[in-house]
């Protein structure tokens, strides 16, 4: 898996662990049990749950006024994810979306947590606190916000901007724009207390060697926080892949957006408003298949550069 | 190297633009806080009418049963309580992975990977079962006790351990005499301060803002964190919840802000300058 | 506690006084539904409590008053969120959890899709005698097969909301059909080209519907074994055809439900009526308060004055969940909450709900004069159209899912955006007959 690999890679620019042996294996454990007892319950227990359901399908006959029968139903659930084009159409719609928006994304929120770490910012606790606030505002209410900002005739930003906010071309744009304002400062979050943690004689000896700010930044500093990035980018994909809620909201106020628009779109209106569970979770666990997939690539490929002396 | 004022103009000002991005739409809500009755419609959307704040919170503390200032405790009660518990409990399991290289931990980092890759709202009907099987249904523990599970903490603390605990300091403490969990909790702990704080607001602000979970596991409205009621509100369509919601979400940030605030300290800039220098 | 209830009693008996027709006018109607002596699933010993879970407001002080007045059986209420916010996800997963309540409020949309997935228990021997207190209309939502699925509580007849002032202004006659609401269109927008007739709403299925009924739609029905699905019927599309003239001759406004841009229209004075449910009454008063005074309700425009029936929008029939063990007293709570006088008179008031019962025009809270509406009885005016609802529509198994496909389709076509508004319901009948098809349930061709 992915994971596996970030893991490899981690090793290699972390000091060479030196604990091994009994006491450490059971000091481990001791340390994982809280974890992994919640998790075991809350996490795992009901996802193989969801994962034996897929292999399910509930029948009826005639008017379904019988008790529904639940029979084994193989493979039957996952090759139903293809049969129409509405799975493939969201994966591609969101290929689109990340390939341009998880970058912007991203590398503002770098720029912002390097520039908060420089010497050269003013007013550091307001404007971290700002970047912040976005994350800060419940999912309900970003849909009202967003809603009215988008508009025609009675949003504000309408008429500075010469297309419609919620026409079929635009829309998807509007959606990343809503999912940049709400994750660029929690982004630069991770980043900045990746930077925090960096020990300051490390780039305190750059700036004697005479780097400036921004050498320093590039060439010391983002190598350094380098596992926050992979770490950001591979949950910034898997975010993209999972998109669910700002589409939502946008389905209310404009055709353009259909309600199985993104992958997670459809696997829940099959779950629920379809009350087909076993089809709603085969669509899901095919759409975690392909964020493995693209997570595992996304970590090749940053190794790949890193190696190759490519920043970051 | 003291930056040259050129440089510290553009970038306050960079800064500043991005602000204003981020702004707007809270800014937009501070402002429909304060409008009531219709106004929202036919007053300037980006500036005030007529100051209706006061009057709104007064509603909005009465309105069915007074039931919205409960609403705000029992957030304060899952959002701390489930942030302490996964900030410790992340913290642990981040440490374990970082620093001791123990057989089958990429297994255990995959496993942990997968859980992540599963979309959480396709576990509503399974966890509904299981709570029900532990007796947790509509009880406070059932929200408390999930939300301290947090494998994107996990990842982080890892993340922060092998950046800020370097194996030496721990290897003189194993010197030293002293004991795993001792050092854990004396050197460890305090060399990732900052991530943890971080971590901590992270898992703070994602209960406060959670809606899936307890509308799975509550039942009683009584019990309700401040997103559920709001999204009954906002449900029943009309002008004036509408006014409530917008009033009640405008109110129910500031403790999210305050926490930010309370937390600042701890990150390095505000400390005394080197103080996590090893 | 006992001082409270005894207060709660002397009150309710009170108004029973006063209200003869509702009170004794009914023979069986108030002693039957209150049962005095333990029912026979109630074994001897303690009270039977019967779980309840709803979110219409005033709910709660129903049950209080009905435990008040009903030592044997106690209804224990909770709130819970709206169905459609989670609401029915959980009612049917505590179904498969084997403890759901005995009593749930459940949509007439939705109820169908309950029933399909097995979560409803057969209530007709035990709603039987309650049935002559209902309008008949009422009670064929909740009927499938022959056999009751759900005691109706409340409903939403159409009616037409107008600017009154706009209609004076420029000299417009208030429509009273179709045609003539058409006709008015046209003066208005001439009269005024800033003023449209009505905002129509694309997405919004159930309001769709409403108009659909009135014109004899039947979009489900029940053949033999099989379940009918005739979403593009005649009836349906001649509506669809009649708003899409009026789209396309731009008469009217477009917005989707509920959303700023259709409150902001009103708010402006843009449109001039809202036909719509009875329930729009408080809505249009708490969203656009500031156009207050300058409102009426008039009867819905009809397609034919010989026979003027009426649409009906939502409803919300409390169910009794699968694993009930006391069906019986759960349906006489249930009858009670929707006959008695006390009980539902206060839940007008509360909950804004409109009744089902024949004699429900006659409660007191339904006579009551609206500022809004230039002090109009406007719940007169709908209590008039409830005797007229189109009475043969039934709803089917899978409205959910239809309803997650309507917006899109019909929205696109009322924006232009792809074909008419008739081949989307064309589209749209494909899909409903895929969703039931996709269930295992058979569809008659």
């Amino acid at each position: 898996m992915a994971t596996i690999q970030l893991e490899a890679e981690q090793r290699r620019t972390a000091p060479p662990p030196r604990r091994r042996g009994p006491t450490g294996n059971r000091a481990a454990g001791i340390f994982l049990a809280p974890f992994a007892v919640l998790f075991v319950v809350f996490f795992l227990v009901p996802i193989a749950y969801a994962v034996n359901e897929s292999f399910y399908q509930v029948k009826r006959s005639g008017l379904g006024f019988g008790t529904p029968e639940r029979v084994f139903a193989g493979l039957d659930n996952f090759t139903a994810v293809f049969a129409d084009g509405s799975f493939m159409n969201g994966i591609g719609r969101l290929l689109l979306f990340g390939l341009v928006q998880v970058p912007i994304m991203l590398g503002l929120a770098l720029v912002l947590a390097l520039l908060l770490d420089s010497a050269s910012a003013r007013f550091k606790r307001v404007f971290r606190l700002t970047y912040f606030l976005p994350y800060a505002v419940p999912g309900v209410i970003a849909a009202i916000v967003w809603s009215f900002l988008y508009t025609p005739r009675i949003s504000p930003l309408a008429d500075l901007v010469p297309f419609d906010f919620l026409s079929d071309s635009v829309v998807l744009w509007s959606m990343a724009n809503i999912v940049t304002w709400t994750w660029v400062g929690f982004n630069m979050l991770v980043i900045y207390a990746a930077l925090q943690s960096i020990p300051t004689s490390l780039y305190e000896a750059a700036e004697l060697d005479g780097a400036g700010g921004w050498k320093t930044a590039w060439y010391v500093k983002v190598p350094l926080v380098r596992p926050s990035l992979v770490l950001t980018g591979v949950f910034s994909i898997i975010g993209t892949l999972q998109l669910f809620n700002e589409p939502m909201v946008l389905s209310r106020i404009t055709p353009a957006v259909g309600k199985d628009y993104t992958p997670l779109m459809r696997s829940l209106q099959v779950a629920l408003d379809n009350n087909d569970y076993g089809q709603g979770t085969a669509i899901a666990l095919m759409l975690a298949v392909f964020a493995a997939g693209l997570s595992y690539l996304f970590i090749r490929l940053s190794a790949w550069l890193t190696a190759r002396g490519v920043n970051p | 190297m003291k930056p040259t004022l050129r440089s510290r103009t553009l970038t306050t000002a960079f800064m500043f633009v991005v602000a204003v991005y981020v702004l707007l739409p809270v800014w937009w809500l501070l402002v429909s806080a304060t409008k009531s009755g219709g106004d929202l419609f036919d007053t300037p959307a980006l500036w005030f009418g007529e100051i209706n704040l006061g009057t709104n919170v007064g509603r909005l503390m009465e309105q069915d049963g007074g039931v919205y200032p409960r609403w705000l405790i029992n957030t304060v009660i899952y959002s701390v309580g489930g942030a302490v518990g996964a900030t410790v409990v992340s913290a642990m399991a981040g440490y374990a992975l970082s620093k001791y290289p123990f057989r089958g931990r990429g297994a255990v980092f995959a496993v942990i990977m997968f859980a992540v890759l599963i979309p959480v709202p396709l576990l509503g009907l399974p966890l509904y079962l299981l709570l029900t099987q532990l007796g947790l249904l509509n009880t406070m523990w059932g929200v408390l006790l999930p939300s301290m599970v947090s494998p994107f903490g996990v990842y982080l603390a890892r993340v922060y351990a092998d950046a800020a605990v370097p194996t030496d300091l721990l290897e003189a403490g194993r010197l030293d005499g002293a004991g795993e969990l001792r050092i854990f909790f004396t050197v460890a702990v305090r060399l990732m301060a900052p991530a943890l704080v971080t971590l901590f607001l992270f898992q703070f602000v994602a209960i406060w803002n959670n809606f899936f979970l307890p509308m799975i596991v509550l039942n009683d409205e009584k019990l309700w964190p401040v997103t559920l009621g709001l999204v009954k509100w906002n449900s029943l369509r009309t002008g004036f919840y509408r006014d409530m919601v917008i009033t009640g979400a405008f109110v129910s940030v500031i403790p999210v802000i305050l926490a930010f605030i309370g937390l600042q300290r701890f990150w390095k800039a505000d400390l005394a300058a080197g103080s996590v220098k090893v | 506690m006992g001082k409270s209830r005894t207060i709660l009693g002397a009150t309710g008996a009170m108004v029973c006084v006063s209200l003869v027709a509702a009170c004794g006018g009914q023979p069986g109607s108030q002693s039957s539904a209150a049962p005095s002596a333990p029912a026979s699933s109630a074994a001897a010993g303690g009270p039977v409590t019967i779980e309840w879970w709803g979110w219409a407001p005033g709910y709660e002080d129903a049950a209080k008053a009905w435990n008040a007045s009903h030592p044997g059986v106690q209804v224990k209420f909770t709130q819970t969120q709206p169905g459609s916010q989670g609401g029915y996800q959980r009612m049917l997963a505590a179904v498969k959890a084997g403890n759901a309540p005995c009593l749930a409020q459940v949509g007439a949309e939705t109820l169908p899709s309950f029933l399909v997935e097995g979560a409803l228990e057969d209530i007709t021997a035990h709603a039987q005698p309650y049935n002559t207190r209902f309008q008949p209309w009422t009670l064929n939502t909740v009927t499938f097969g022959g056999k009751q699925f759900g005691i109706p509580v409340d409903s939403g007849p159409m009616g037409m909301f107008y600017r009154k002032d706009i209609f004076d202004k420029h000299g417009i006659e208030v429509p009273k059909t179709w045609d003539e609401y058409a006709a008015a269109a046209e003066k208005l927008r001439k009269a005024d080209p800033e003023v449209s007739i009505t905002t129509f709403t694309p997405d919004d299925m159930y309001g769709f519907a409403g108009f659909a009924q009135q014109a004899g739609a039947r979009w489900f029905g029940i053949s033999g074994d099989a379940w009918q699905v005739r979403m593009n019927d005649e009836a349906t599309v001649k509506v669809a055809n009649y708003w899409q003239g009026l789209i396309d001759k731009k008469l009217v406004d477009v917005m989707p439900g509920w959303s700023d841009g259709l409150w902001k229209n009103y708010t402006d004075g843009k449109s001039a009526t809202f036909v719509g449910a009875v329930w729009m009454t408080k809505v249009l008063e708490d969203s656009i308060s500031k156009t207050s005074g300058k409102w009426a309700v008039a009867p819905m425009p009809v397609w034919d004055v010989a026979s003027p029936s009426v649409g009906n929008v939502g409803g919300s029939p409390n169910a009794v969940l699968k694993g009930c063990a006391n069906p019986k007293e759960a349906v006489d709570f249930a009858a009670w909450l929707s006959t008695d006088a006390t009980a539902f008179n206060d839940l007008i008031d509360k909950g804004g709900l409109f009744p089902v019962t024949v004699d429900g025009g006659s409660l007191p809270n339904m006579s009551g004069a609206r500022p809004f509406y230039g002090d109009q009885k406007v719940f007169q005016v709908f209590a008039e159209a409830s005797k007229n609802v189109s009475p043969d529509f039934s709803w089917g198994p899978t409205m959910p899912a239809v309803n997650s496909v309507f917006g899109e389709a019909f929205g696109k076509a009322a924006n232009g955006k792809g074909g008419t508004l008739a081949e989307a319901m064309a589209t749209i009948q494909e899909k409903a007959v895929a969703s039931l098809k996709d269930k295992g349930l058979t569809v008659a061709p």
